[in-house]
């Protein structure tokens, strides 16, 4: 039973522009050592699960998709190819059903010491195992 | 199936509810969204967990806002993670307490409020 942040990571990477972009750069939680730019990591914020008396009805999960970059407008293109590819996106992925994704926010930092930016998207989703 | 409501929209329309009164109401909503914030806080000072406030910003007879959260200056580096460090984890705290049962929670809260102003006013 796969989870939901792997089901993501891997609908990203079939996007070719998301390809060409990170390559295979997109990891959860923990980003590799020496991972060359652009990269992101996917993070849960908040999983809820709301029930009815049948039982389990639908997840609603907050995920976090933080994109860097040192190069400010390939930072805010490769986040705009995450956020066009997972807007408004229902559909079944691997054995989840995904009722609806919602882009809620995308704040802009720059990192001085670390000298690149940082892209921070958040995402929504409601979803239920098939 | 239909409910015919109207009876009940009619009392809801009588009840004139001054600034005041909302403000009493969306403070129950307020307490709820502060002891989530700080039940999920992570603590090492306790510094950000006491400094989680409530600042009424509007008052109206219609609207009620209350900014609710943290003060200390490193309080969204918990939330949000650093941006020059990928793998400092993110401690979210702030935005759980918006959605899920949190909000659920909350809205009980206001409702519950709700409804002992409308028993009170309708006893008297």
């Amino acid at each position: 039973m796969a989870d939901l942040e792997s089901n993501i990571r891997t609908f990203l990477l079939q996007d070719a522009n998301i390809e060409s972009s990170f390559d295979d750069r997109i990891f959860i939680d923990y980003v590799a050592d020496g991972a060359a730019y652009p990269f992101a990591k996917i993070s849960t914020v908040t999983e809820s699960t709301e029930y009815t008396m049948d039982g389990e009805a639908i997840r609603m999960t907050m995920l976090q998709i933080d994109v860097y970059d040192d190069d400010k407008s390939t930072c805010n293109a490769s986040a705009v190819y995450i956020r066009d590819k997972l807007s408004g996106y229902s559909g079944v992925l691997s054995d989840l059903v995904i009722g609806r994704i919602f882009m809620t926010n995308a704040r802009s930092e720059w990192a001085p010491e670390a000298r690149h930016f940082r892209r921070m998207l958040e995402a929504e989703i409601g979803w239920t195992y098939v | 199936m239909t409910v015919d409501d109207s009876s009940f929209q009619r009392s809801m329309k009588s009840i004139k509810l001054t600034a005041l009164d909302l403000m009493k109401i969306g403070k129950n909503g307020s307490a709820v969204v502060i002891n989530s914030q700080k039940e999920d806080v992570p603590r090492l000072t306790s510094a950000t967990g006491n400094s989680i406030q409530s600042h009424v910003a509007k008052v109206t007879p219609e609207q009620f806002v209350d900014e609710i959260g943290p003060e200390t200056e490193y309080a969204p580096v918990i939330e949000y993670g650093r941006a020059d460090m990928p793998n400092y984890p993110i401690q979210p705290y702030v935005r759980p307490s918006a959605v899920g049962s949190a909000a659920k929670d909350t809205i009980r809260a206001v409702g519950t409020a709700f409804g002992k102003l409308v028993e009170k006013r309708w006893r008297t």
